[in-house]
């Protein structure tokens, strides 16, 4: 991802300042901010889906304290983690690609002297500003009414190393929401790549549930795929349940899934704009 | 009547002349749908590696749950799921004259215009997935809570289709607000659970404000036995009372209307 944002800012070739982002951004979040109610409704949307999860699991757990090593007090804040991860590291750009590529107005966009994929990421990380608020102010509403259930990272290391993570799991979520918006270029609707992709995601980041509690053959697979890093790579570190090799291997991997969907979208662009017929020109 | 049965004969004749077009695509959905069925199932298994019950309900009354709701879900989607996501945009857009000027029912017409017909095959489906289950976990019912298990469901539908109504037509005061159909989407597929697991303040949630007890808990409480005759009169009385205030809101936000177009 990272080297996908720079190869495009040489794109630039410098001629594009650090405050025409900084106006790009507060563009962006003027128009956010103009359908306040759209950015409330996805917010409730993303917590709602694990909303009643912890109460599942709570109910799973009984007079249980521990199960898989999850005490009740993790897997309320695993959820609670979540939440906080959908609002702040979960892309949903695709919709908006589509659109561009089906209506044609990714015209316009290639018109101006800045790339696409520049507008749109600036598009969706000033989104983000106003939902990581939104998560911020909750998280703190949570952890004071109550604390027992909302568990704290106990050194600072921890904190540096799971916002680390939320960038990894950010450029990977937005990476896949390129992919499927970008697949509008050959098959116009997306909406069955996007459901395929985000059932994929639901089962094997571990947004159901840790993905230690799912049979060992299903915890194989998410292994061999990007979905964890979104998720539960993040949780864990959160939850302190790693230690330093694990946590190195994950970052190395959550590295290594960035640079290969990076390759794989900017390929598909590259494709896509062959194909593309610019309706309405 | 007559002439709402003519005009809902056309609607469906439309719709399935539309899906004979696209059969690949309706192959191609009907595949997700057998994995997002299976990644339903493999909720209930996970939870059932832990415990022998959640909440009083066994593991086979939580995959009869599940598929109540998803049949539920079904049938929302095949007769109104397609027609009233639409609303905020054509609200917003000023495209609510078409129907308006129409000599019926702008409502009617809104909520029924395209009849999803490859959810009409995905629901074939999942009722004999739900005929093995009730045979795999060897469920015998009582002919009477049958009964009332499918009028509960049929109260249902008609709660769900309140619900959906009563926040699109919130588009005529916030506009642009066509993402609220994937948060009701995302409510409403919390009532695949029991309530019981829930708070006391969310569990009354869930039978008023948001009432995502009526497509699958209420239902199947009833089909197990588990209702008392006057839950199941709430539950029937609700369902209606909801309904006409859902018709009276869309009544009244209609008069706020400006068409943007002409």
């Amino acid at each position: 991802m990272l080297c996908f944002l720079l190869l495009k800012f040489r794109q630039g070739r410098g001629k594009i300042h650090s405050i025409m982002y900084l106006q790009l951004t507060k563009t962006w979040l003027q128009r956010h901010l103009s359908y306040r109610a759209r950015v409330v409704i996805w917010a409730v949307t993303d917590i709602a889906h694990i909303i009643i999860f912890p109460f599942i699991w709570l109910s799973v757990y009984g007079q249980q304290q521990i199960i898989q090593g999850y005490s009740r007090a993790d897997i309320v804040t695993y959820y609670i983690i979540i939440g906080f991860i959908g609002l702040t590291a979960t892309a949903h750009i695709s919709n908006v690609i589509r659109l561009d590529i089906m209506e044609g107005a990714l015209n316009g966009f290639l018109t101006k002297p800045l790339p696409y994929n520049i507008f749109r990421i600036f598009h969706e990380l000033s989104y983000k500003i106003i939902t990581a608020a939104i998560a911020l102010v909750l998280f703190l509403i949570v952890r004071l009414s109550f604390p027992e259930y909302l568990i704290m990272p106990a050194t600072l290391t921890t904190w540096l190393l799971f916002f680390l993570s939320l960038i990894g799991a950010f450029a990977i979520s937005y990476t896949f929401e390129l992919i499927i918006g970008f697949g509008a270029f050959w098959f116009g609707e997306t909406s069955a790549l996007n459901q395929f992709i985000n059932l994929l995601q639901m089962v094997f980041s571990g947004t159901i549930a840790p993905l230690i509690f799912f049979p060992s053959i299903i915890q194989q697979v998410a292994n061999l795929l990007p979905f964890k890093y979104l998720i539960y790579f993040p949780v864990e570190i959160y939850l302190n349940h790693l230690n330093a090799g694990e946590i190195i291997a994950g970052f190395t991997y959550q590295l290594i899934w960035m640079g290969a969907l990076a390759l794989f979208v900017f390929a598909l662009w590259r494709r896509g704009l062959k194909s593309y017929e610019g309706v309405g020109i | 009547m007559n002439k709402y049965f003519k005009i809902y004969k056309i609607f469906m004749a439309n719709s399935f002349s539309y899906e004979a077009q696209y059969r690949g695509d309706t192959w191609i959905k009907m595949f997700f749908n057998i994995i997002w069925l299976a990644s339903m199932f493999l909720t209930v298994e996970v939870v059932f590696r832990h415990t022998s019950a959640l909440a009083g309900w066994d593991k086979g009354e939580i995959y009869l749950m599940t598929l109540f709701w998803i049949l539920a879900d079904e049938l929302a989607m095949m007769i109104f799921g397609a027609n009233l996501p639409q609303l905020p945009d054509t609200i917003t857009d000023g495209k609510l004259d078409i129907y308006l000027t129409k000599p019926m029912s702008a409502l009617f017409a809104i909520s029924t215009k395209i009849f999803l017909v490859r959810s009409l095959y995905r629901f074939i489906m999942e009722i004999i997935i739900l005929a093995a289950v009730i045979w795999k976990f060897d469920f015998a019912f009582n002919l009477l809570y049958v009964f009332f298990s499918i009028l509960l469901g049929l109260a249902g539908i008609f709660v769900l289709y309140s619900f959906t109504l009563m926040l699109n037509t919130l588009a005529f005061w916030l506009h642009r607000i066509d993402n609220v159909n994937v948060a009701i989407s995302v409510l409403t597929s919390l009532g695949k659970y029991p309530v019981e697991v829930l708070p006391r303040t969310m569990r009354i949630l869930a039978f008023t404000a948001i009432p995502i007890a009526f497509t699958a808990y209420i239902p199947v409480a009833a089909l197990t036995g588990r209702s008392s005759w006057h839950g199941i009169l709430y539950a029937l009385v609700f369902a209606g009372l909801f309904f006409w205030g859902a018709v009276k809101f869309w009544n009244f936000a209609l008069k706020r209307y400006s068409s943007a177009s002409s």
